[in-house]
């Protein structure tokens, strides 16, 4: 990972074997951005994300995160779902998807989300697909751009069909 | 009743990478892509090590192996994975992200189910020797082993 970040020029890299190390990073400056492997010794990488959602310093407790993962245990699949990720990724990691994913973060606008069983950016926006020009990795995922109308307009017959109040009895 | 709170995240890496200046996009892949690609030899060094170190801790020779730790036998395989970023074939990815699966199912039953184990470390070796398996033969090779851990989950209900 750190020859891929390197690879991308980025400016500073900190590189931590732990968690803990990782808390200590956070604690001390202002991050970009923080990509975490899933696996690691004591506290795991979904366990690190939702300590920085919910007690990092202000400045850096809504960081974009990425968590690499090479496989996912059934226990874990609600906590990874949980955690506060920006993305999880699959490994084996290429340089394209972690560049494609740091873009899409770079350029979309979700919303924060913080209620008490979750916090972080909001999880509803796969239906919005990846930002225009960009394909996603899932079959399901559908592209912003618009295109042009394939079938005509409803009538305003049609519409009003669809829009009509009905009575019902209880 | 729980609260909701929504609000507007300042995106902080969206200022530092459009600010200009820096690499292209497609120059920053490739330069990583050509870093990756130094890490080759020392990936594969891995993956032999991980595929030694299996045969020689869990294969079917070991005497005992239900002693063994399911877990360490699953950081094993996780390893093969993450040093698989570099290096041909992906199937070998794919295989053991399969014995990750095998594993996964056979710590929440509690009981080792070592001829699906002994079919994934044969296909981790096959794969790992970069033996030509023909046209197909790798997907197919994957696709078996989807096979075989859809069999034994039916069966483990």
């Amino acid at each position: 990972m750190i020859q891929v970040i390197s690879g991308f020029g980025a400016k500073k890299v900190s590189r931590c074997l732990s968690a803990d190390e990782a808390r200590k990073v956070i604690s001390d400056g202002q991050i970009d951005m923080v990509i975490t492997d899933a696996m690691m010794p004591t506290i795991d990488g979904y366990d690190l994300t939702r300590w920085i959602r919910r007690e990092a310093p202000e400045q850096n407790r809504f960081v974009p995160v990425i968590v690499v993962t090479g496989h996912t245990p059934r226990r874990d699949v609600i906590k990874a779902r949980d955690c506060g990720a920006n993305y999880i990724i699959a490994k084996p990691i290429t340089p394209k998807t972690i560049m494609d994913r740091i873009l899409w973060i770079a350029r979309e606008d979700r919303m924060g989300i913080d209620c008490d069983s979750y916090v972080g950016p909001d999880r509803r926006f796969r239906r919005l697909g990846p930002p225009a020009g960009m394909v996603g990795r899932r079959s399901g995922d559908l592209n912003d751009e618009i295109g042009a109308a394939v079938e005509p307009n409803m009538s305003q017959d049609e519409i009003d069909s669809v829009m009509k109040p009905q009575k019902v009895s209880v | 009743m729980t609260v909701v709170r929504k609000f507007k995240i300042p995106n902080r890496l969206r200022a530092t990478l459009f600010s200009g200046g820096g690499k292209r996009i497609d120059e920053a892949v490739a330069d990583a892509d050509a870093g990756l690609a130094t890490l080759v030899e020392a990936c594969l060094a891995a993956v032999a090590d991980c595929i030694a170190r299996i045969e020689s801790g869990f294969g079917p020779r070991v005497a005992d192996r239900d002693a063994n730790d399911m877990a360490d036998l699953y950081r094993l395989s996780a390893a093969i994975i993450d040093a698989c970023a570099p290096i041909e074939p992906k199937a070998l990815a794919d295989a053991a992200r399969s014995l990750c699966d095998v594993l996964d199912q056979a710590m929440e039953g509690g009981r080792w189910d070592w001829p699906a184990v002994d079919i994934h470390i044969d296909a981790l070796k096959l794969l790992a020797s970069g033996m030509d398996l023909g046209e197909g033969g790798e997907q197919r090779l994957i696709q078996s082993l989807d096979k075989l851990r859809q069999h034994r989950e039916a069966l483990a209900g």
